[in-house]
């Protein structure tokens, strides 16, 4: 039973990671320009794509495993500096309303691409060779590829954390979220500060598509598995929130794992019951308001 | 609030336009004469579009293969496809829409959920459905409608019968388990399984079964690791999987990271096409029998099989057809059999022409049962083993069993009683 509870946990970390890497650019994005992005699992669905055909389904190395992942970044990136040229910016000033069609129709846009480019058959990509492995520790099972995204779910928390409150840019990046009106004021340039955010937000979906490509069935459906568990996240976290979004993922994910050992056959049942719970108790997140 | 201009009023809608002429399914007319219409409902997006668009394709080549022999009674069949995501909601949606349009012949449908959506308005609508991949008993049991037809075996035929296999080709494999969908249709498959189990173990292979509560999963999962693990620590000998498409393909490959081969070196899987292998590649299992609707190969000895599988390499490039293309293939030749029947398509005798029907499909000779629909055929299972080759696996045997023999009595609108058997 206690290595049945030491794996759920484990299990939980691991899923909660995988959860924040793609809640991360979504609650980026939110916190900045208030844009609730329904596309963002279709550019995460894109980055894994983009690592699929600079990989193939074989195992590579490392090295080039995060090459190619960081490419896949860079070309979401470019798609982010695309949408906020076209749509984005044009529809600032507009409605939030407007955004959400819009990006709903950028989403059947992109899917609509992506099965032209790609078709509709699964593909499985194999993770670099020394992800592959297994260890058996303490007598549960701790796969090297389940250690590798909770340490980048880690690194992508500190790395993004530490830029929106240690550095100057995040400074400028969050006064611009507050007041953009005395940030332009005081010299600073909204609009590039916002494309700039909406392309990090992007390269962050793009870069959580090539980080976990490896553990999922690539189709174009492969989108839909963590964006609702990523909205879901970014809500109980408080919306545009980086550090809520992160505990809320850890959450989430043990959540989920734990009751699939107290209640085995009623699976995928909490998340929904911890969301309606959050929202009764904390309506306003955990921690409410952006950062 | 700012202004809506007529300039990002035409913008929007272009986008839009261009986002459907992409991403979403479109009507197509196949004639500008006076045509038979048959209507498909199918999921041609979201997740199960990857199944939908082989059921679409099956349906097209008949067509195409029945207009090229003249139509039926001299007029040409024309299809009318409509999208239904795999769910009750859309399959409702577009039944109405072919209701509308005067479509009053349908087929398709590949989940329970969408059948259960349309099959209580077929009446109302004067209409008929054939269902092609919906295995969940109470379709034609306590969910039955007199204007539903279903061309594929339900759960209780199909996977009784691949117990009974199991019984009688490994007898001392007598601890189960399964991995179990939380959807109608996979409580069904383990239901009917278990209690095939239950039955012919000790009637053929003349020992007890002992069977640990399946493990149940969420469709669409990111994750199978805990119930991987949960298998691991079973006493069971053999599982029984009912996740399909990229579910099994996530369960399937952290089986193998996690080392489950070691333990299980045969399971069975309730089949979801040759997708799955396909993307496996040497992650299979080390040998798994699996329940298809229709492999290509089996029947080429049959004018029909082998017209149909070169119509479908011809019309998509594809080595392997998925064997859902078989099944709304015969939909649609069912129907052509009832109108050459009954010189129309009036629906009532539409429903009293197929009621009992013979006719020849792909797979051979089909009979829909008089009482309650159900189609009477092979079921046929396949077993992979993983191979040294460029694929990863190949084709070990193909195992066909009479439908007839495996078959419960009808009970249109009883539940199956599983107690008594």
């Amino acid at each position: 039973m206690l290595l049945e509870w030491s794996f759920a946990i484990f299990s939980g970390l691991t899923l909660g990671m995988a959860a924040f890497l793609v809640a991360a650019g979504l609650t980026l994005v939110f916190g900045i320009l208030k844009i609730l992005n329904f596309a963002h699992g279709t550019f995460f669905m894109l980055g894994a794509y983009v690592t699929y055909s600079i990989l193939g389904t074989e195992s590579a190395s490392m090295a080039a495993f995060l090459l190619a992942t960081l490419a896949a970044g860079v070309v979401v990136g470019g798609a982010g500096w695309a949408t906020d040229l076209v749509i984005f910016r044009r529809l600032r000033d507009s409605d939030y309303h407007y955004t959400l069609i819009a990006t709903f129709a950028l989403l059947l846009l992109i899917t609509g691409l992506v099965k032209i480019i790609w078709g509709l058959d699964f593909r499985l990509v194999r993770p670099p060779e020394v992800l592959e492995t297994t260890w058996f520790i303490g007598g549960i099972f701790i796969p090297a590829y389940s250690v590798f995204v909770i340490a980048a779910g880690i690194v992508v928390f500190l790395i993004l954390d530490f830029g929106l409150q240690r550095s100057w840019i995040g400074k400028t990046v969050q006064s611009v979220a507050r007041d953009p009106w005395m940030a332009e004021v005081l010299g600073i340039n909204n609009r590039v500060v916002m494309t700039a955010a909406v392309v990090v937000s992007f390269m962050l979906a793009g870069i959580a598509g090539g980080l976990l490509l490896p553990n999922q069935s690539l189709s174009p459906a492969l989108g839909d598995v963590f964006l609702l568990l990523a909205f879901t996240a970014v809500i109980i976290g408080g919306l545009g929130n980086v550090r809520g979004a992160f505990i809320a993922s850890i959450l989430l994910g043990l959540i989920e794992s734990v009751s699939t050992v107290l209640l085995p056959d009623l699976p995928g049942i909490s998340i929904f019951v911890a969301l309606i719970v959050f929202i009764l108790v904390r309506p306003q997140g955990i921690f409410s308001g952006a950062q | 609030m700012a202004r809506l201009s007529r300039r990002r009023m035409l913008q929007g809608t272009g986008a839009l336009a261009a986002a459907s002429a992409v991403g979403l399914p479109m009507s197509r007319s196949y004639a500008q004469e006076q045509t038979i219409k048959i209507g498909f409902l199918g999921p041609l997006s979201g997740g199960m579009e990857v199944m939908g668009r082989p059921l679409l394709t099956g349906a097209e080549i008949a067509v195409n293969q029945i207009n090229k022999a003249g139509g039926v009674n001299g007029m040409k069949l024309e299809l009318v496809p409509r999208d239904d995501k795999g769910t009750g909601k859309d399959a409702v949606t577009g039944a109405r829409d072919l209701f509308a349009s005067g479509v009053n012949l349908l087929c398709g449908n590949i989940s329970t959920a969408s059948v259960l959506g349309v099959s209580p308005l077929l009446s109302e609508a004067n209409a008929t459905l054939i269902s092609c991949s919906a295995v969940a008993d109470s379709l034609t049991h306590e969910d039955f409608t007199p204007n539903y037809f279903r061309i594929c075996e339900n759960a209780y035929t199909k996977y009784r019968a691949q117990a009974r296999l199991f019984a009688e080709r490994h007898p001392d494999m007598t601890n189960w388990t399964g991995v179990v969908t939380d959807a109608a249709n996979g409580r069904s498959i383990w239901t009917a399984f278990e209690h095939g189990l239950r039955e012919f173990y000790p009637a053929l292979a003349n020992k007890e079964v002992s069977i640990t509560d399946p493990v149940v999963t969420k469709v669409g999962a990111s994750d199978f690791k805990q119930q991987i693990v949960r298998l691991m620590s079973s006493p069971a000998q053999c599982f029984l999987n009912t996740t399909n498409g990229a579910d099994a393909i996530l369960f399937f490959s952290q089986a193998a990271s996690l080392g489950l081969d070691s333990k299980f070196p045969l399971v069975t899987d309730a089949g979801s096409g040759w997708g799955v292998p396909l993307a496996l590649k040497d992650k299979i299992p080390q040998s798994i029998l699996t329940g298809v609707f229709w492999y290509y190969e089996a029947y080429d000895h049959l004018e029909m099989g082998r017209e149909l599988y070169k119509d479908y390499v011809d019309a998509t490039g594809k080595e392997f057809p998925d064997d859902f293309v078989e099944l709304s293939h015969a939909a649609v030749y069912a129907y052509a059999n009832a109108i050459k029947a009954t010189g129309n398509t009036d629906t009532q005798q539409i429903v009293k022409a197929m009621e009992g029907m013979k006719f020849q499909t792909a797979k051979g000779e089909r009979e829909f049962r008089k009482e309650d629909h159900q189609c009477i055929g092979d079921v046929t299972f396949l077993t992979l083993d993983r191979a040294d080759n460029e694929r990863g696996w190949k084709v070990g045997e193909f195992i066909r069993v009479n439908g007839r023999d495996s078959m419960e009595p009808p009970s249109p609108g009883k539940a199956i009683d599983f107690s008594k058997i």
